[in-house]
């Protein structure tokens, strides 16, 4: 019974309690709103602890018994993660927005979103699942367009709004086929179900659609490529809405992929398409971000590439892995994105004489060094700390990019010529590789009944595994050389284009134009014969 | 000395050889244009960095000519605005802050100063449009009548062309200009501006992506000197008469001003330079360039084109009579101002300048309007302290080396460059101590660096979030909830015990010494322009300031401007090391100013978000002081418990646990206020303290001191005429002109701030960088905390000397008859004005017939 308030209270307050507390324009009442946060980030926490203790619990409609909530292992961190960054932005949002006339509709909007993805974490059913989906979009709309006089904030919601539109389609379609092939929209009846066909091997190709569908779901939710190009154009709206946005709403997607990891996990082309998709989203990410000149737009690009991993991980069937991952993203980025006014004092802090100029000799001994002591590192974590559970070639891939991680670490270290630096750069290095086997582990264990086990899901293919592999060293080896470049050639042609993001977000403003018929930057076909013969003329005169 | 900056410069070699020819030959053809350039460039005010923000008059360029008419042109130009809507003035009148008398006053300035003869213009007649929002007022024609390329097109089409020109600049600056952002730095960096967007712009397919048809080839055919491209444009690109050039320009210009405002500012700093050299012609050459693109592209029709030429050569507006009326409004809220200013000041009786009693403690604060405050509350605590205001880096202008550093911040008004360096050094330890302290921040500071790039790099950043990311539950707790302060980096590796042994060290990083001779002159000018050759207390007190803010990229523009943007701590502990000299203190013996040899200097800060004042350098006082001391500092923290309370008043908050705030806004990460700076500032007051002597003037006042009867030759009135005042009104014009129009001046809504390239802002998006104040720092969300006033410079001295000081400093003249700030004349208790045709009118505070 407690179970039940403790699960049922946190998204019901939040969702209806934005419009019952009603803060005024001018700023009264907006302490109740952090109180209403704060009250629901207490029942997330209380709801954490009984079902780490008690094990899962369910809320059932009175009548016909159909599932609505359904809170798990999983869903109890994800509720205490979504619940706590809740509380910190709206906190935040009541000094930052102070003063200016539309702080109570952005309270009041925040609490609405935060309260739907709450829904969507807790949803026992597909059906509410799918409408709490189209509540969080809905509430993330209304705060994209919070400054709504602002032309590129209309823009970058629009292109949102056309995406999420996709993403409804593809979901619902899923949630049809679902029901067409297992009979059932209740969660945990469906995970019995898909656990039976997994151990049984029984798949037919409804089972491929579906997983296929539920994949470019997540994939709309989550930013990946080619429904990316919004995410770095939203700094039009204050920074609290991206702080919730990347850090509660981006990994929506994520969520349902680890949720209905049975379901997904069934097929395993649609596991490789994951894994492919997030690569190729984790390798544009994480090159965009490098050329980038504003701390924001850095910060998207980094979401972006953050978001790909996950994917990848999802693919590779290291969900917990995953999970992990979006809580660290969580609590990184809406830290980074808060404190994103401190760019200046944290640079002072890192102010020193010149730089000696790198010698290659010397950078590639370290390189040597640096690659030896991560392999030393990964290696000793697992000895300390057993294999991890998840798939096998999943862990080897991921255990890779850890090395890599740690050789760029050690290697930054071992060139600085600072003995200090060095052992430094090695402590470091060592306590990185063991929370991740450590805290890795922990999560797997404690989340391991809400996922299919390693051992029924599907294996990566070795051309796959050898694709991300040679993404990840690629991407290191790009790191590498990235000082080296020099002025003329290729790469520093690639430099522009990288710098435009490979000019998606060109591509998305004008299938938004098209479809508002509202023309921000005229194209060609537009233009009248006259008009096209003047610039003939005018073309000729500039020659 | 080149003033220094935090970024990396190019080399001039480097830049030498890749501008390619533009032989000497050429020069006389582009001589007409060379002439153009100048005063283009010359029309745009600079912007500092992020990290040295220092106010200024955006409208600096304008100077020369009156207020109303720098109005009419800029307008001509661009969409800007430099008076208030009728509304705030209806407001004023409803609030009983100006009164129909003040208007009648106005009118009666105006018409006295003979800048207009419009009979219509009565006071009933503005008392009636301001009531009505400008019912029936005559507006006439349109103010703007000279665009863009590309802002014709919008206007044609509907489209957003300007918007998407203007980002491109801007990034294409944002990423030559980047201070240590990107983590991939543009290849192009040590080129000029100019040959680096010819590269880029060769290969970017955005704007042709976008529609403009054959951009790349249009990029490639431009020629490689600035001044050649921005020849080639107007002659035969866009065929611009020769009359429009200069309107032209200034209207392109004007579209990316912010970027403008930045290297203008590194033009300035590098010195004089061809103008191939210059990035600010460059970044004109890149703006038309554009415009040109698009006409090229075909994106503009032919009618665009004939209203871009017709609009390059059409006449300014006349001033409508609307236009009148809202100046004549502002002057009288200024009048309304000075009517109650005077009126205080004037009736207070004068006794001597200074009392013959020894006091026990004088303290020189900067002339800072926060300084106004807290030197009311010490001496109502206390009669035994005098103050005095003074501009806030001492006279000293120094380079700052901070310790262990090469290079370091310039700590004077933006105005002068550097005289010497100073470093900061761990003194009286151990040397084997200070290689250790020296060690332990280099190495700090390098794992910083190693651990920011495993945090950002594109091959680790995943592994950083998957393990690091969790921790930074802490960090949300402890910023949200104030759990523990952020660590400063200028205590990186010194140990606690050692912290206030970092002082500056007159030895330079070179070694060398700053000669005695040049220490006399400087301790000698000091004294002498501060007034305090005699009567000196035991304890003088050299009080600078700094403020106190958290995850606030504007904290530079709430330190002390005078010190460019930083804290004034190290020059009040320099003057106060330097006074203290036993050598410089014979020095100035010999030169008359003999100076009793028990006072002892003592350096203090003043928080100005906190009001509190921290002593530093306290393990030198001698212990003969240690009791005068206790006593300040007693007297201290009273004053500031009580500057407090009436400053959070501002804040809308009273009470007593309403002064606790001050501390919170300085900590809290979320804060957009932490404090209001310089908002409300409206005059300047050079005087003897005891003319200003417990007034409260709401911090709203510079109070410089000055005493006409120490000054024969009028030197010292000169000086603070040309350089406190100066820098006064840049403030003043900057706070004006951001609350005004905060979209041209001022940076915007600072909850959409994004800081770029570390060196200035965007707001959202992109855009142009923003100059000037976010709209928080003069609003606080119901009312204007900063009331848009012009300076108003009181002087008490005899007429005589001050139009003597501006007969020889005419650029100060123009300032005052132009309309920029209003110059007042206290002689022998009568006030004068110097109104705009140059005569002194008499100032009294009774009331003017309309």
């Amino acid at each position: 019974m407690v179970l039940t308030l403790v699960i049922v209270a946190p998204p019901a307050l939040l969702l209806a309690g934005g419009w019952l507390l009603a803060p005024r324009p001018d700023g009264r009442g907006r302490a109740r709103v952090v109180g209403l946060m704060g009250a629901a980030f207490g029942l997330a926490s209380a709801g954490f602890g009984l079902v780490a203790v008690s094990g899962p619990g369910l809320v059932r409609l009175p009548l016909g018994g159909m599932p609505l909530l359904y809170a798990d292992n999983l869903a109890a961190v994800m509720m205490l993660l979504v619940g706590f960054i809740g509380v910190i932005v709206t906190r935040f949002a009541i000094r930052y927005l102070d003063g200016d006339p539309t702080q109570g509709r952005f309270l009041r909007w925040t609490t609405f979103t935060v309260g739907a993805v709450l829904l969507l974490i807790l949803a026992g059913n597909l059906v509410v699942l799918t409408v709490a989906w189209m509540l969080t979009n809905l509430g993330l709309h209304r705060l994209l367009m919070h400054y709504h006089d602002r032309p590129e904030a209309v823009w970058a919601a629009r292109q949102k709004l056309v995406i999420s539109r996709i993403g409804n389609v593809f979901l619902v379609l899923a949630v049809a086929v679902t029901y067409l092939e297992f009979g059932t929209l209740a969660i945990d009846e469906l995970v019995a179900r898909a656990g039976e066909r997994m151990a049984t091997g029984a798949w037919t190709g409804l089972t491929h659609l579906l997983a296929a569908l539920y994949v470019l779901t997540a994939m709309t939710q989550s930013a990946q490529v080619p429904w990316h190009s919004w995410l770095p154009d939203t700094m039009e709206t204050p920074t609290p809405v991206s702080a919730l946005m990347h850090a509660g709403i981006i990994n929506a997607g994520g969520f349902l992929v680890i949720r209905l990891a049975w379901l997904i996990g069934l097929s395993s082309p649609a596991m490789q398409a994951l894994a492919l998709g997030g690569a190729v989203t984790a390798w544009l990410g994480a090159v965009v971000m490098l050329p980038q000149t504003s701390i924001k737009r850095a910060l998207a690009y980094s979401t972006v590439a953050q978001m790909g991993f996950m994917m990848i991980q999802c693919g590779l069937g290291a969900f917990s892995a995953a999970l992990l991952h979006v809580v660290g993203h969580s609590l990184y980025k809406a830290h980074a994105f808060l404190n994103s006014g401190s760019v200046l004092e944290t640079a002072a802090g890192r102010r020193l004489g010149p730089k000696p100029e790198p010698r290659f000799s010397a950078d590639l001994l370290a390189l040597a060094g640096a690659a030896l002591a991560a392999l030393g590192c990964w290696a000793a974590a697992t000895w300390l700390c057993g294999p991890a559970d998840h798939a096998s070639s999943g862990a080897w891939v991921l255990g890779l990019v850890l090395v890599l991680a740690l050789t760029h670490l050690l290697w930054q270290a071992f060139r600085s010529a600072n003995g200090a630096v060095a052992a430094a750069g090695l402590v470091a290095a060592a306590a990185v590789s063991l929370a991740y086997h450590a805290v890795g582990q922990h999560l797997d264990r404690f989340i391991s009944e809400s996922l299919p086990p390693a051992r029924l899901t599907p294996v990566v293919g070795p051309f796959l595994a050898s694709g991300l592999f040679a993404g990840f060293l690629g991407l290191l080896v790009v790191q590498l050389m990235l000082p080296h470049w020099g002025r003329g050639g290729v790469l520093a042609s690639l430099y522009v284009h990288v710098a435009n993001g490979f000019y998606a977000d060109v591509v998305a403003r004008r299938i938004v134009e098209r479809l508002w018929s509202q023309p921000q930057t005229a194209p060609i076909a537009l233009l009248s014969q006259r008009d096209q013969e003047h610039g003939e003329i005018e073309c000729r005169a500039a020659a | 000395m080149v003033r220094s900056s935090a970024g990396q410069r190019p080399e001039a070699a480097e830049r030498g050889a890749e501008v390619v020819g533009l032989a000497k030959a050429d020069t006389g053809r582009y001589a007409a244009l060379d002439a153009l350039l100048t005063e283009v460039t010359d029309s745009i005010a600079p912007l500092w960095p992020l990290a040295d923000f220092v106010a200024v008059n955006p409208l600096l360029g304008m100077t020369r000519r009156h207020f109303l008419e720098a109005r009419q042109q800029l307008r001509h130009l661009r969409d800007v605005e430099t008076l208030m809507p009728w509304e705030y003035f209806h407001e004023l009148l409803d609030r009983g802050e100006v009164s129909r008398e003040d208007i009648g006053a106005a009118l009666h300035e105006c018409r006295q100063a003979g800048l207009h003869d419009r009979a219509t213009l009565t006071a009933d007649r503005i008392l009636w449009w301001a009531r009505t929002g400008g019912a029936g007022a005559d507006r006439g024609s349109a103010d703007r009548r000279c665009w863009t390329v590309a802002e014709l097109i919008d206007q044609e089409t509907g489209t957003d062309w300007s918007h998407a020109i203007r980002h491109e600049v801007s990034r294409h600056c944002a990423a030559h200009f980047d201070l240590g952002q990107a983590a991939w730095p543009s290849p192009w960096r040590g080129l000029p501006l100019y040959t680096a967007w010819c590269r880029i712009a060769r290969v970017d397919r955005r704007l042709e992506k976008l529609g403009v048809r054959r951009f790349c080839n249009f990029v490639a055919r431009l020629p490689e000197s600035p001044r050649a491209a921005i020849h080639l444009l107007l002659t035969e690109s866009l065929q611009v008469p020769l009359d429009g050039w200069r309107n032209l320009l200034l209207c392109e210009l004007g579209t990316v001003s912010g970027w403008g405002s930045y290297l203008r500012r590194r033009s300035q700093e590098a010195g004089p330079s061809s103008a191939d050299e210059d990035d600010l012609v460059g970044l004109l050459a890149i703006r038309l360039a554009y415009d040109a693109g698009l006409v090229a592209g075909g994106q503009a029709s032919a009618r665009v084109v004939v209203a871009l030429r017709a609009g390059s050569v059409a006449d300014i507006a006349p001033i409508s009579d609307a236009t009148w009326a809202r100046y004549v409004l502002q002057v009288a809220s200024e009048i309304a101002y000075r009517r109650r200013l005077l009126g205080r000041l004037v009736a207070r009786p004068t006794g001597p300048a200074r009392s013959a009693v020894r006091k026990k403690v004088q303290m020189v604060f900067c002339i800072d309007t926060r300084s106004e405050i807290i030197r009311r509350h010490l001496e109502t605590i206390s009669e035994a302290i005098e103050t005095f205001g003074f501009a806030g880096f001492f006279g000293l202008p120094f380079e700052w080396v901070p310790f262990g550093e090469t290079a370091g911040s310039a700590q004077c008004p933006a105005l002068l460059q550097p005289a010497f360096r100073v470093a900061e050094e761990l003194r009286d330890v151990h040397p084997a101590a200070r290689m250790r302290a020296l060690q332990r921040r280099r190495g700090r500071r390098l794992f910083r660096r190693v651990w920011k790039s495993f945090q950002t790099s594109a091959a680790s950043c995943f592994s950083f979030v998957e393990t690091m990311g969790p921790t930074f539950l802490l960090n949300l707790l402890a910023d949200s909830l104030r759990l523990w302060g952020r660590r400063d980096p200028r205590f990186d590796g010194v140990a606690r015990q050692h912290r206030h042994r970092l002082k500056p060290a007159w030895a330079t990083t070179d070694g060398e010494q700053l000669e005695l001779g040049t220490r006399i002159d400087l301790a000698d000018r000091l004294l002498r322009q501060v007034g305090l050759t005699s009567g000196l207390a035991p304890v003088v007190v050299f009080c600078g300031h700094e403020s106190e803010t958290v995850n606030n990229p504007y904290r530079a523009g709430l330190n002390c401007g005078a010190c460019g943007g930083h804290s004034g701590e190290a020059n009040a502990r320099l003057a106060a090391a330097l006074l203290n000299d036993p050598a410089v203190r014979d020095g100035l013996r010999q030169r008359g100013l003999d100076l009793p040899s028990d006072t002892w200097f003592l350096p203090a800060v003043h928080n100005t978000t906190t009001d509190e004042i921290r002593f530093t350098d306290l393990d030198l006082l001698p212990t003969s002081h240690v009791g005068v001391f206790g006593e300040l500092r007693d007297w201290a923290r009273r004053a500031g418990e009580r500057a407090r309370a009436e400053r959070a008043g501002r804040h809308g908050r009273h009470g007593p646990s309403s002064a606790r705030l001050a501390f919170r806004r300085g900590r809290d990460w979320s804060e957009v206020r932490p404090e209001w700076g310089l908002a409300g500032n409206a005059a300047f007051i050079a005087a003897p303290r005891s003319r200003t002597y417990g007034l409260a003037l709401d911090g709203r006042a510079f109070l410089h001191s000055y005493d006409y009867r120490d000054d024969g030759d009028g030197r010292t009135l000169e000086l603070i005429l040309t350089a406190p005042v100066v820098v006064a009104s840049w403030i003043n014009l900057q706070y004006y002109a951001s609350t005004v129009d905060n979209a041209a001046f001022g940076s915007g809504n600072k909850v959409l701030h994004n800081v770029v390239g570390l060196l200035g802002v965007w707001e959202g998006n992109g855009g142009d960088l923003r100059i000037g104040l976010p709209w928080q720092s003069v609003h606080d969300g119901q009312v204007y905390q900063h009331p848009p006033l012009r300076l108003q410079v009181l002087v008490e001295a005899p007429r005589s000397l001050v139009s003597a000081v501006l007969g020889r400093q005419p650029a100060i003249r123009q300032l005052a008859c132009g309309g920029w700030l209003t110059l007042l004349a206290l002689e022998h208790d009568q006030v004068y004005r110097l109104a705009d045709d140059g005569r002194w009118a008499e100032e009294l505070p009774c009331r003017h017939a309309a």
